[in-house]
């Protein structure tokens, strides 16, 4: 191989990494002049089909894994009711450990009522942003609720929990700013960020050191920084640590953001999520994230924090601006749901002994548990992906209902089943997971 | 240095590796992970596009198949992107 070769060589890689990496922004000034028919029969068939987009020709390969191998799709199952403990499919019950149902309040009568009275009042829709179309009082009522639970000036209900992150980021930061997250934090954070333009950057998961060493060496050349970090992380059950978080934020002029999408009704010992679980006060983090589709019975997302920063994002995050308001019978559950969480805390304690206790007995079977620490989210790492779907439905066919989450939802190579711990689970549940369990993975 | 060490990698296995890769956080660990998996595989090109899906595949989600099965696959994959498919039923 010559000199020129190899200089060659050099640029066409620089080329594909950067191409790539550039991907969106680039493809504006890729666009050809004109459409010349010269033109146009140089454009490849694959950019004007879908069946041949990138994206969707990968989704082939597990399509023709699983019917090669006779492993049925556990994805998108229909159920017949309210998903909590139990759930039906296709006219058979299952235990079930794949909803977010945590203090079993979606389904409860007085949340289910709320939501009636709320729709005879205001109908099904809030039609538009509200903004222009004016509030319901409910909408108002939840975001004092939800500011109390943090004892922050207020808060700001969006429609939906991925699109609350993706909107509050893109907005408030830019290109001179610089986000930093856990190399675990959901996606929505990520597209967020990228939306923004702002630098990222990841750090080992819940390793504050790295995120402290990082920030020292380049707070500097940044304008505002942004941490991010989950309470409760999603796919492996394990929670932050918020102490040092906050120390480091304040050291390195940062804000701090926590997503408690997990967390509420989950930590703490009455569900006021992280902050109760280390009693720290609400103004110590800049950002709370949560959402209503979890504990709380709903859909939507919510940020809490000091006024100048929620009413802004009020009149200027495109995904409240632009986007119709929560609708009332959303509302008026999540704030009975919230009511009710504050008025049961029994209903946590026992969510937290359930999930002790299953996750003694993943572990009484030598189950990889990886991080999981107890509290409601507990994976059993398997690793292959096609492992992961053909156990899922292995216990499906023992009645019990479990999600595999595969790569892109988990790192490569970390097909999981995933656990989702409801208050509703009864020790005999649980218990019988554990006899299938043994049966379907003793031997791991 | 991504570029030079990129560059010995594809001189010497004669592998492109995905920019996907480098452009994350790279340990010598995972991409060597990656080259071991590319060669095991096959490296008849002239397979092309749905080879490289299903090297890709294999390698993200953990999945150890002989050559025949791999070879296997790969027509199915073709089969399925020429008959189109439903992935919800
Ligand atoms: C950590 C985290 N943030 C945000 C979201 C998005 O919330 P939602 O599903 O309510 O849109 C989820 C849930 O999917 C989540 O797990």
């Amino acid at each position: 191989m010559n000199k020129t070769d190899t200089t060659m060589q050099k640029t066409q890689l620089i080329d594909r990494i950067l191409g790539r990496k550039a991907g969106m922004a680039s493809t504006e000034t890729a666009l050809p002049a004109s459409t010349h028919p010269k033109n146009r029969a140089r454009i490849p068939d694959a950019y004007t089909r879908f069946d041949r987009h990138p994206g969707y020709e990968k989704m082939l390969v597990p399509k023709a894994a699983s019917e090669r191998l006779g492993i049925a799709n556990p994805f998108f199952r229909v159920h017949d009711g309210v998903a909590g403990a139990i759930t039906r499919i296709q006219d058979r019950e299952y235990i079930n450990f794949s909803n977010y149902n945590y203090l079993g309040l979606t389904g409860h009568p007085a949340v289910n009522q709320a939501a009636k009275a709320a729709i005879d009042r205001y109908g099904t829709s809030a039609s538009a942003s509200r903004l222009v179309a004016g509030e319901r009082p409910v909408q108002r009522k939840l975001e004092e609720a939800l500011a109390n639970v943090y004892e922050v000036d207020d808060c700001i209900v969006f429609v939906s929990g991925h699109a609350t992150n993706v909107s509050t980021i893109g907005y408030l930061f830019g290109p001179k700013d610089l986000v930093i997250h856990d190399s675990l934090i959901h996606n929505s954070v990520l597209q967020g960020i990228q939306l923004s333009g702002a630098t990222r950057r990841s750090f080992q998961h819940n390793d504050t050191n790295a995120l402290n060493q990082i920030l020292a060496e380049i707070r500097g050349q940044f304008e505002r920084v942004l941490i991010v970090v989950e309470g409760l992380y999603s796919m492996d059950g394990d929670i932050c640590d918020l102490p040092p978080l906050i120390e480091i934020k304040r050291r390195h002029k940062a804000f701090l953001m926590v997503d408690e999408a997990h967390s509420l009704g989950v930590l703490g010992k009455t569900g006021k999520g992280i902050r109760e679980h280390f009693d720290i006060q609400g103004k110590d983090v800049d950002i709370w994230m949560g959402t209503l589709s979890k504990t709380l019975a709903g859909c939507g997302g919510y940020i809490a924090g000091e006024r100048a920063l929620v009413e802004h994002l009020k009149y200027a995050a495109p995904g409240f601006v632009y986007s119709v308001g929560v609708a009332p019978s959303l509302a008026a559950a999540s704030l009975e749901a919230l009511r009710i969480m504050q008025k049961e805390p029994e209903r946590v304690t026992r969510l937290q002994a359930q999930g002790q206790q299953f996750l003694e007995a993943m572990h009484s079977l030598g189950i990889n548990t990886g991080l999981a620490q107890g509290y409601a989210v507990i994976p059993a790492i398997i690793g292959s992906s096609l492992k992961a779907a053909r156990l899922s439905n292995q216990f499906f066919e023992a009645g019990i209902n479990v999600q595999p989450i595969i790569h892109p939802a988990v790192e490569e190579k970390a097909a999981r089943l995933r656990f989702f711990l409801s208050f509703l689970h009864t020790d005999q549940h649980i218990s019988y997971t554990r006899e299938v369990t043994k049966k379907l993975m003793g031997n791991r | 240095m991504a570029v030079r060490l990129s560059l010995g990698i594809e001189q010497r296995f004669r592998v492109q590796l995905p920019a996907m890769l480098l452009g994350s956080s790279p340990t010598v660990n995972n991409v060597s992970t990656w080259i071991a998996g590319k060669l095991a595989g096959h490296d008849d090109s002239e397979n092309g596009q749905s080879t490289d899906l299903v090297a890709g595949f294999l390698h993200q989600h953990g999945e150890e198949l002989t050559r025949d099965e791999m070879h296997a696959l790969d027509e199915d994959v073709r089969r399925l992107a020429e008959t189109g498919t439903r992935m919800i039923v």
